[in-house]
């Protein structure tokens, strides 16, 4: 759907079309339809949008976690250039946890509560980077002490119901890192957590990813969030890719009407204004999407294409988006 | 304007004590939580009071104490003029009753599944033996939905219009006070403009008076005459919404204001908050906000702050000027 951009270097996480199938009784379902992204080294993609847009999907698309019946039916991903859709399952899970690590919402759900945090990280650590029992005792002490535990050589005897929320999300993020991975998924990591942590959590998040070179695929709801911890950001709507491109051009200057309706629409975008201004309408059901472009029956720049065929990828200031009537284009720009 | 609302000394202590084979096994003392202490405000008819605060703060207790869900340990909760809990005039508290009505947060759990959105609506009203013809469909086109949506069961609406359903049957008893636990926390942002807009509308068309709970800074920002700041269980600081968000004045209310995510806050390299929010079982001793105050003094650790009037505002800081 989307052109490629020829990259500067070869990105760490690089998806070309991705596309995700449910088979049902009813036809079959796309959540995830035609996506293409990379993710540079050091960098931190957000994935925004709302529930059921196929945010979480396409992560767990990537590292190869979609849940029977879902299957990737098209595309690509590449990790480090060397493709990763295609190997067999037991390939993909010497991956998964040791080049791609991965950050889930509920912190007390993605760990086990029968274990103590000290013996699920060496467990990890032996696994993967093959140390033997003393050496993955004290690297697992070190990551605890770099995410931020205090007392991190007391506390790793210590089982999850032990620790705050915030604290057991700081063990999650250590168990993701334990491998060294290239690439770590976060999928809402901060969404069940209070203000102050969440602000703990993201400069963490900030700090890792800049001194050990992560790329960071983000995935949220919150745009706050994105604004904050992003570099850039791609904004999905029913599946489909509306929007990515630099985060500050992406929030203050978006080309796609959806981008620029959701940003309106936050408390904090109609300040000082007695109502909030907001998109009609709401997501359509997958098994009820219209033709055309997704977007069109809430969209106000809607007209005959629209309803008609696919949106086109045009670019915007620094990124590009699906839409036959842009609200920003490069200058230029042919929109076919 | 009176005070429609007026709490005074709110206190609720929770017992979370062991059973009593564990304590007498394990020597453990009895355990209390004071979800609430010591809470007073008040709401003037036809305003929005919100209060925030983060979890534990004892936002959602309070919000259950003000529609009689909860009864307060000690304090009192008046509604134009009549004690809830304290009150022996049984007419008057019927009366108070179906003044007040309660949105929740999650639409998916305070709809019961079995009953026709018909029935959901009407209830409020059905109980008392009040009128009931056609209820439902004026409320429902009120609220933005459809009058043919009467007969449909709640898993045919989406989130949002869920949400709707619950507004309308907070308002099928013709309440004057609607008191909003976290009504647009499951919402999506696009949905929860489209909610927030139907409460302002409401609020205007209705004469309503809303007591809004939430954690999102901005929403409160966005609804709310004045706010109210909980820290475990305390109101902190209190002041009209822009004195607030100009000058907040207890260290918390900064703390807060300084972490939450910001849309412009592109790259922004914030000092994240120290420590987290203490047990509320054993609390700090005096300021409970003093093991995670950047300007705590000696005084903070020994005494705990009252609430006093600062600037147009009210703060329990004893440092606050």
């Amino acid at each position: 759907m989307f052109r490629d951009m020829p990259p500067m270097t070869t990105p760490v996480l690089s998806v070309r079309n991705l596309t995700v199938e449910i088979p049902t009784r009813r036809g079959i379902l796309r959540p995830v339809d035609g996506v293409s992204l990379d993710i540079a080294a050091g960098e931190t993609l957000g994935v925004v949008g709302e529930s059921g847009a196929g945010k979480s999907m396409t992560g767990n698309a990537v590292i190869g976690l979609l849940e029977p019946p879902a299957r990737i039916a098209g595309g690509e991903v590449h990790l480090k250039g060397a493709r990763i859709d295609t190997l067999p399952p037991e390939a993909m899970r010497r991956i998964r946890g040791k080049r791609i690590g991965m950050i889930f919402q509920d912190p007390l759900t993605s760990l086990n509560p029968l274990l103590t945090v000290g013996d699920q990280l060496t467990e990890t650590i032996r696994v993967h980077l093959g140390l033997g029992e003393a050496e993955a005792q004290a690297r697992a002490i070190a990551l605890l002490d770099e995410v931020g535990i205090p007392a991190a050589r007391q506390r790793i005897g210590s089982y999850p119901f032990e620790f705050s929320g915030g604290m057991r999300q700081r063990v999650v993020i250590a168990l993701a890192l334990c491998a060294e991975p290239e690439l770590v998924i976060a999928d809402e990591p901060t969404t069940a957590l209070d203000v102050s942590v969440q602000a703990q959590i993201l400069a963490l998040l900030k700090r890792l990813c800049r001194e050990r070179g992560l790329a960071v695929m983000l995935v949220t709801h919150d745009m706050g969030v994105i604004a904050e911890a992003a570099d850039r950001v791609a904004v999905v709507y029913a599946g489909r890719l509306a929007e990515i491109g630099p985060v500050r051009e992406v929030i203050q200057n978006a080309a796609h009407p959806y981008t620029a309706g959701l940003m309106a629409s936050t408390p904090l975008a109609s300040l000082g204004q007695r109502r909030l201004r907001q998109i009609p309408g709401a997501m359509p059901r997958l098994d009820a999407l219209p033709e055309g472009c997704a977007f069109h029956p809430r969209c106000d720049r809607a007209d005959a294409p629209c309803r008609r065929d696919p949106a086109p990828t045009v670019s915007g200031c620094g990124g590009r988006a699906a839409c036959w009537y842009p609200l920003v284009q490069a200058a230029g720009e042919d929109v076919a | 304007m009176s005070a429609l609302i007026s709490v005074r000394n709110l206190t609720r202590v929770f017992d979370v004590s062991k059973p009593w084979l564990n304590r007498v096994i394990e020597r453990l003392p009895r355990a209390h939580l004071t979800a609430v202490s010591d809470v007073s405000f008040e709401v003037p008819e036809r305003s929005v009071y919100a209060l925030v605060g983060e979890s534990g703060s004892g936002k959602s207790t309070i919000g259950k104490m003000v529609v009689g869900l909860l009864r307060p340990t000690s304090g009192a909760v008046e509604i134009g003029g009549v004690d809830l809990a304290g009150s022996s005039d049984a007419e008057a508290i019927a009366r108070v009753r179906s003044d007040i009505q309660m949105i929740f947060q999650d639409p998916f759990a305070s709809l019961n599944p079995r009953w026709r959105v018909r029935a959901i609506i009407e209830e409020p009203v059905a109980v008392r033996g009040g009128a009931t013809a056609g209820l439902a469909e004026r409320l429902l086109e009120q609220v933005g939905l459809a009058a043919g949506d009467a007969d449909k069961y709640p898993h045919e609406f989406s989130g949002g219009q869920r949400q709707r359903i619950c507004i309308a049957r907070a308002l099928a008893s013709e309440p004057r006070v609607i008191v909003c636990d976290e009504p647009t926390s499951a919402l999506d942002v696009s949905v929860q403009a489209q909610v927030l807009n139907l409460m302002s509308d409401l609020r205007e068309e209705f004469g309503l008076t809303y007591l809004f709970i939430s954690h999102d800074l901005t929403v409160v920002q966005h609804m709310a005459d004045v706010i109210g700041v909980l820290y475990l269980g305390r109101l902190v600081e209190e002041a009209p919404r822009d004195t607030l968000f100009a000058t907040p004045r207890h260290p918390y209310t900064q703390m807060l204001f300084d972490a939450a995510p910001r849309m412009d806050g592109f790259g922004r390299e914030i000092v994240p908050p120290r420590g987290e929010i203490p047990d509320p079982i054993n609390p700090p001793s005096g300021c409970a906000f003093h093991p995670r105050c950047p300007i705590a003094v000696e005084r903070c650790r020994r005494e705990r702050p009252e609430m006093r009037a600062v600037g147009g505002a009210r703060v329990a800081c004893h440092m606050a000027e």
